[in-house]
């Protein structure tokens, strides 16, 4: 008997498969858990509820038994499989290999499905309809939209409706959003397309924007792409690389989000360069699964999901790429004291997990202060925030928590998503500390600057 | 002074295990009469007041080694085995079981057990509960019952063991044990410290919480008490303030190390003085340790089991009513022995009533641990009950339903 | 699940009630346990009770009826004593890890899930304990200890998940028992609610109580003596230093002499994990780490303790395995190369799962100089079955875990397995040993029992768990054969444990 299972499955063999969530997945999937429990506690919803339907085991456990039709995709059945964050801290805890991001993806993109065939798709409400599909990928659009924002906030006038509690008249979630916005800084003028490396060339990498990051920390791009120059590489920005798909696919847009993928494969010339470089861990996840999900996606022709997993094979986190590449240790002292908090996405979604740290060691009087519970996801989890408010919340206050015990002055995130989240939790309990991208830190040692916060 | 002076007790030697469970038997079917078991006599002034009537289970005959796989470390013998023959036989192999146990010479296993027998060890290497991998014993009925085993990990049943520990033989009577043993340290040393003051011995206490070595005992001992050690040990160290002194094990250089780091780390105490005991000389001061607890005859000892931190407060006004004290300092087991001027059963009830305002009775306890016989009838051994006394005596009732095992005694140890 | 008719031949164990969905009984319960623990603290509908009907152990499962997560002592008496009055079985889960079916509802019930209490309540360095609640994990109390130079020493291989209430259960050991000891040597003292509802306590924050060592008695209860509600634990001195080494035998009777030479060297290790030739050659398949192939047996040793005494002990070891034909060993003496060295250690797992789609751990006990007859036995046993069978353990302690390789798609196989464990667990007693080093009885080894222990021992074991436990109300059925010849109330094993590492 396998966990999870009755005697055998399916049951009712004449039920329409289309109609079973899960049961394209490689059963084979499921086989490899072996209900240790092992991961429970690696699970931030389960570390908030205690629930075993809330944790990895129990979703797993879930899953199959309604692949194997023992329970219903109920509403309770579905809460808890909705509370996932898809953080895969649970990956990383799994001694026996279970790729949980291959069984919850594949499974919420059929739920998705179901539910448009049955005309209660998510994809039809204003949210989706507007705010994920329309304005996300879009660097350009995000960033007109945040136009009122930043005249808003140079003007002082948020502070002003918020203190009217004139933001409370906006709906739930755009008040979320609004709660989300950091202090923007003034955007950046574009970046060129190529960018020369500084003293002798060690390498020649692409490297990729992302929408939300290069709408609302274009500065962390700049950053960016000035610690690879001086590292000795040359970097190319191809103008026609697109956002990567991310939100889509998790919303059960595989098609929209295929689409990304293939207009990815098309900007990026991957024969002249050693690797494209992504500095929001958040894409980084996804691009490095391009050749999975181009093999979950239906009607993936052959040659495209070959030449998928190359793309997907040469993307690289920033810290990753560098620490194997031998940084150029900086020079330039920040003395602060520091907390790095490990992204889901980079730590648990792509094993990026010492290269930030020693990295920043690197820095000159940065010092580093473990942080508790640092492979715990905030709560931001992509749009995660705005459709599971109340675990999100309690998350980021978790998160706010074990900051604040390290008594650092910076917390380092690898995320816009995290820093996001953070930085509101931050700001929402008056505390003044920066959160910074390890590059920005790193940029400001390589340039002899100090931090202003 | 002899213990079994007044009331009348007989005596039963068993030559084996099944000749103990069968008397019992006979005894719980006919006779039922009271039982005493009994090992080396050495507890018995507390444990079985002499003016009690029944028998005498006697273990001495039950004294074999069962099985003693050397490389396995673990021994097993019957409950009558001698501690000194026990440490002859396994010293031999380059082992030791870990405890210290006074009177060795007359002391049994079982009856360490029974009266949950330890000495300055015990802050490192714990006491006889964490030895014990194994136990048989037979209860009040007369059936003889196991539980654990000869391996030194197995969760197989429930841990009967443990139950024994600390029971007085009130429970069952203990007649094999399988323990889990130690290989000897190369070496030991002591270092000896003289402070001024109760209060810095409590800031010496709380440093040695963080401190760089790994003391292997911590033993504290006020002037009266200390100028006797010193003297049973035979060596000169002065004694005129409060001591504590520290031991190390190890290979030679690891122990040599420990003392020098920790002279220098309490050097910010001010110690008046610091003296590194080794050799022959530590070997002697050590047993001079371990026999104290028990060696005075005076009329009471008494035995306090209180937070460390909580500790200093106690021995101040115990040494203040001119009570010789020893202390395993960082575990917070103090013993006292009354002085000769506590003549009357009302004097020691004064003292007690005294000592008691210093304990918080949640996490403390003040016990008899010895007494003269004529008293040990009027004195409760547990001055308040512990946590689980109510079970305690469902324990009693469930192996012992007839009450014929010590059990005037178990009676008593909370109330007179 | 229980038939009714053998449970009347349980004296001590009278019929308890079961409970049908949509009853009056059932919807009162659920109304009365909604009262103490909140809407937000109770499960009772079959979609959400389905992933509590097994724990690690996943060959038997049952679901329990309701579950409850309270958050105080008081609700947990409170839930204890509304069962009482619904004559409603009832057991605790904690992480929900035991690997011999602690938290099988056997008949039903209420499960009483304590992982919402898991608060510290004190930490006092200074008398070196810690109060935590039950449902604490392991690992977070260490956690919380970081920096202060202490720790909380039982270490099982789940301790990420596993919780202090699961731990003090099931007496659990792990890696490093052989120096620091297991659970029950690191309990002070606890407070539980017995299955009547009543709080005790028991020992205490002290170094020890006056009295029967009754939390003694109470660590490795398996859940049927009550539900712990708050345990008082020992604090460890954290190590100074480490050194870790790999040393590489040709057969384990050399590596079984070493380890034993260097114990008798006054040497304890802290840690001393054994490979065997078949785990060896699955690791190497997997990962390519350079084992030599045709090597008998890998050893993994680590000592802890002060740095001064760290080098004269490495080389004191490395003279002893000299001694015993070693063919290489590996030496880690920085926290990168130890990492590395236990990451081969912990992978062997991983490894398994590579070479066969299912696979039975096993956890039996010898005295370790018998390590060699055992580990040839299982040899033996292996080419018997024509099953595949590998070894990784912790040698210092003689605790086996053979991990039978198998297809549970193939029946036949099913039963080899069983077989092969059952002849397996024989022969550790044979050699005088045991079933269960750390996985517990449950109802897993249930059987092994009265194999184990005569009648007397089994009745005296009864008669203390009728103290605690005398409706057999608080998780029953478990550790004690129900008496009266082979009457089987339990669920009969019909397929081997496709169980987790260690
Ligand atoms: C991968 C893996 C490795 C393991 N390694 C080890 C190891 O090295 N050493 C080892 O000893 N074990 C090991 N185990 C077994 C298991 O983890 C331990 O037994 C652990 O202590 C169980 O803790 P838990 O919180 O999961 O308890 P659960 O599984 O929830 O419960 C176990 C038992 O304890 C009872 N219980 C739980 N909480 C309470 C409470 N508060 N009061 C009363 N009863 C309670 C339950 O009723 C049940 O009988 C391992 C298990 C796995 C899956
Ligand atoms: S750790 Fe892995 S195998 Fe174990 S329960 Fe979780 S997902 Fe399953
Ligand atoms: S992905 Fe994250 S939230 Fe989801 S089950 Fe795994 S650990 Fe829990």
């Amino acid at each position: 008997m396998k966990p999870g299972s009755s005697s055998s499955h399916p049951v009712d063999i004449t039920k329409d498969p289309k109609e079973i969530p899960g049961s394209q997945i490689p059963y084979e999937k499921f086989l490899d858990c072996i209900h240790c429990g092992l991961c429970t506690a690696a699970c931030p919803t389960y570390l908030e509820t205690g629930n075993e339907n809330d944790s990895p085991r129990g979703r797993i456990y879930l899953m199959r038994a309604v692949v194997d039709q023992r329970v219903e995709l109920s509403d309770a059945v579905r809460g808890h499989l909705d509370l996932c964050l898809d953080c895969r801290s649970c990956e990383t805890a799994c001694p026996s290999g279970v790729q949980y991001g291959r069984l919850i993806e594949p499974f919420r993109v059929d739920i998705q499905k179901m539910d448009a065939r049955q005309g209660k798709s998510s994809q039809q409400d204003w949210f989706h309809r507007w705010i994920l599909y329309r304005l996300f990928p879009y660097p350009s659009r995000i960033r007109m939209t945040l136009v009122p924002a930043r005249v808003m906030q140079t003007l002082r006038i948020d502070k002003l409706m918020n203190a009217l509690k004139l933001t409370s008249l906006l709906p739930d979630k755009l008040k979320r959003m609004n709660d989300l916005l950091p202090r923007l800084k003034p955007a950046e003028p574009d970046l060129p397309e190529v960018l020369p490396a500084q003293g002798t060339q060690r390498a020649r990498v692409a490297f990729f924007t992302g929408c939300v990051s290069e709408a609302m920390y274009s500065h962390v791009n700049r950053a960016t792409v000035r610690v690879l120059q001086a590292n000795g590489c040359e970097v190319v920005i191809p103008k026609t690389q697109a956002c990567c798909g991310a939100i889509h696919y998790h919303s059960g847009a595989d098609q929209a989000a295929l689409e990304f993928a293939l207009k990815n494969l098309a900007a990026f010339e991957l024969d002249d360069i050693d690797a494209i470089i992504v500095n929001v861990a958040g894409c980084g996840a996804m691009l490095k699964d391009y050749g999975h999900i181009a093999e979950e996606i239906e009607g993936v022709s052959a040659e495209h999901k070959e030449q998928l997993k190359q793309l997907a094979s040469k993307f690289k986190d920033v810290s990753e790429f560098l620490f194997e590449l031998g940084p150029i240790a900086p020079q330039g002292e920040i003395p602060h004291s520091a907390t790095y908090h490990d992204a889901c996405h980079l730590v648990h979604a792509q094993k990026v997990q010492n290269q930030p740290r020693k990295l920043l060691e690197l820095i000159p009087g940065l010092n580093l202060i473990p942080l508790n519970e640092s492979t715990i996801c905030c709560g931001a989890a992509g749009s995660y925030n705005l459709t599971q408010p109340e675990m999100a919340d309690q998350l980021g206050k978790r998160k706010l928590k074990n900051i604040l015990d390290t008594g650092a002055q910076i917390v380092i995130s690898g995320n816009v998503g995290c820093t996001l989240q953070i930085d509101s939790k931050l700001r929402q309990s008056h505390q003044p500390l920066w959160v910074a991208h390890p590059m920005e830190l790193l940029d400001l040692s390589y340039r002899g600057q100090k931090p202003a916060f | 002074m002899s213990p079994l002076s007044s009331g009348s007790q007989e005596e039963f030697v068993p030559a084996s295990q099944t000749e103990l469970s069968r008397f019992m038997t006979e005894n719980a079917a006919v006779d039922h009469r009271q039982l005493f078991p009994v090992g080396g006599r050495t507890s018995l002034a507390v444990c079985c007041p002499a003016s009690q009537t029944g028998i005498q289970l006697c273990t001495s005959q039950l004294n074999r080694v069962v099985d003693y796989p050397i490389r396995d470390l673990t021994i097993t013998v019957e409950a009558g085995m001698r501690i000194d023959e026990l440490i002859k036989i396994v010293s031999a192999e380059g082992q030791r079981l870990p405890l210290d146990v006074p009177q060795s010479n007359r002391a049994t296993i079982g009856g360490v057990i029974a009266t949950n027998i330890n000495g300055p060890k015990r802050f490192s290497y714990g006491t006889i509960r964490d030895y014990v991998i194994g136990i048989s014993a037979i209860d009040g009925m007369g059936n003889l019952f196991k539980s654990g085993g000869r391996v030194v990990k197995n969760v197989a049943g429930y841990d009967l063991g443990k139950m024994l520990v600390g029971s007085l033989g009130t429970l069952a009577v203990i007649s094999q044990v399988s323990l889990n043993l130690r290989p000897k340290p190369q070496s030991m040393s002591m270092v000896w410290f003289q402070f001024d003051s109760c209060q810095t011995i409590d800031q010496a206490l709380e440093a040695v919480v963080t401190s760089g070595t790994r003391p292997i005992a911590v033993e504290y001992c006020n002037a009266k008490a200390a100028s006797q050690i010193a003297a049973e040990a035979r060596l000169e160290l002065p004694a005129d303030h409060h001591t504590l002194c520290v031991c190390y094990e190890g290979p030679e250089n690891e122990v040599r190390w420990q003392t020098d780091k920790i002279a220098s780390e309490w050097n910010q105490f001010s110690p008046l003085h610091v003296q590194t005991v080794e050799n022959e000389e530590a070997t002697r001061l050590y047993d001079a340790f371990t026999e104290y607890q028990t060696s005075s005859d005076d009329p009471v000892t008494i035995k306090a089991i209180l937070l460390p931190s909580q500790m200093m407060k106690f021995i101040e006004t115990a040494t203040q009513l001119n009570i010789a004290v020893q202390a395993h300092a960082a575990d917070g087991i103090v013993f006292g022995h009354l002085p000769d001027s506590a003549s009357s059963l009302d004097d020691v009830q004064q003292i007690f009533n005294q000592l008691k305002t210093t304990i918080d009775p949640k996490t403390g306890y003040l016990n008899i641990y010895q007494c003269e016989s004529d008293w040990s009838d009027s004195l409760p051994l547990f001055c308040s009950p512990p946590a689980g006394w109510d079970l305690m005596k469902q324990f009693k009732n469930a192996l012992d339903p007839e009450h014929l095992l010590n059990s005037q005694r178990f009676n008593e140890l909370v109330e007179i | 699940m229980v038939d009714d008719t053998s449970q009347t031949i349980n004296l001590s164990a009278p019929v308890l009630e079961k409970l049908e969905a949509g009853s009056r009984p059932f919807s009162l319960l659920i109304q009365k346990l909604t009262g103490i623990v909140g809407k937000t603290g109770i499960l009772y509908n079959a979609d959400e009770l389905l992933v509590y009907e097994c724990d690690g152990y996943i060959v038997d499962k049952s679901a329990p009826d309701i579950v409850v997560f309270p958050t105080t002592t008081e609700q947990v008496s409170a839930t204890v004593k509304i069962c009482n009055e619904f004559n409603v079985p009832f057991l605790a889960r904690g992480a929900g890890t035991s690997l011999s079916g602690g938290c099988l509802p056997i008949g039903g019930g209420v499960m009483i899930v304590l992982t919402r209490m898991k608060q510290i309540l004190e930490l006092n360095l200074r008398d070196r304990y810690a109060i935590v609640e039950p449902g604490m994990v392991n690992l977070h109390l260490t956690n919380a200890l970081k920096g202060t130079g202490y720790h909380y020493a039982p270490d099982p291989s789940s301790q990420g998940s596993c919780t202090i209430g699961g731990n003090i259960a099931t007496n659990s050991g792990g890696p490093h028992t052989l120096k620091y000891g297991v659970t029950t040597n690191h309990v002070l003292g606890l407070e539980a609610v017995l299955p009547d509802g009543t709080i005790i306590e028991l020992g205490g924050p002290t170094a020890e109580v006056p009295g029967y060592d009754l939390h003694g008695v109470y660590v490795g209860n398996e859940g049927t003596f009550g539900i712990c509600t708050k345990a008082i634990v020992r604090l460890t001195r954290d190590p100074e230093a480490h050194r870790t080494m790999l040393a590489v035998f040709q057969t384990i009777g050399d590596a079984t002499r070493a380890i034993s030479e260097i114990i008798a060297e006054g040497i304890i290790p802290s840690a001393l994990e054994m490979m065997d030739h078949g785990i060896i050659q699955a690791v190497e398949e997997a990962f390519h780490f350079g084992f030599p192939l045709d090597a008998g047996a890998v050893l993994l040793i680590e000592v802890d303790g002060l740095e001064v005494a760290m080098d004269a002990e490495v080389s004191k070891i490395l003279e002893l395995c000299n001694k015993n034909n070693v063919r290489e060993i590996q030496r880690a003496d920085t926290p990168e190369e130890r990492m590395l060295i236990w990451k081969s250690r912990k992978q062997a797992f991983g490894a398994i799962g590579r070479l066969s789609p299912s696979y039975c751990t096993q956890d039996g006990v010898v005295p370790r100089t018998r390590l060699p007859e055992i580990l040839e036995f299982i040899e033996q046993t292996s080419a018997k079955y024509g099953l595949r069978i590998v070894n990784v353990f912790h040698a210092g302690d003689g605790n086996v875990h053979p991990i039978l390789l198998f297809d549970e798609r193939d029946q036949g196989q099913i039963q080899l397995v069983l077989e092969a464990s059952e002849e397996i667990l024989e022969k550790c007693l044979e050699l005088g040993g045991s079933v269960t080093g750390e996985h517990g009885i449950g109802v897993e080894k249930i059987n092994f029992m009265s194999r184990i222990f005569n009648e007397t021992d089994l009745a005296t074991m009864e008669k203390v768990r009728n103290i605690f436990n005398p409706r057999q109300i608080c998780s029953r059925d478990k550790v004690l054969p129900p008496h009266g010849s082979g009457n089987a109330t339990k669920v009969t094993q019909t397929h081997p444990a496709r169980r987790a590492p260690h």
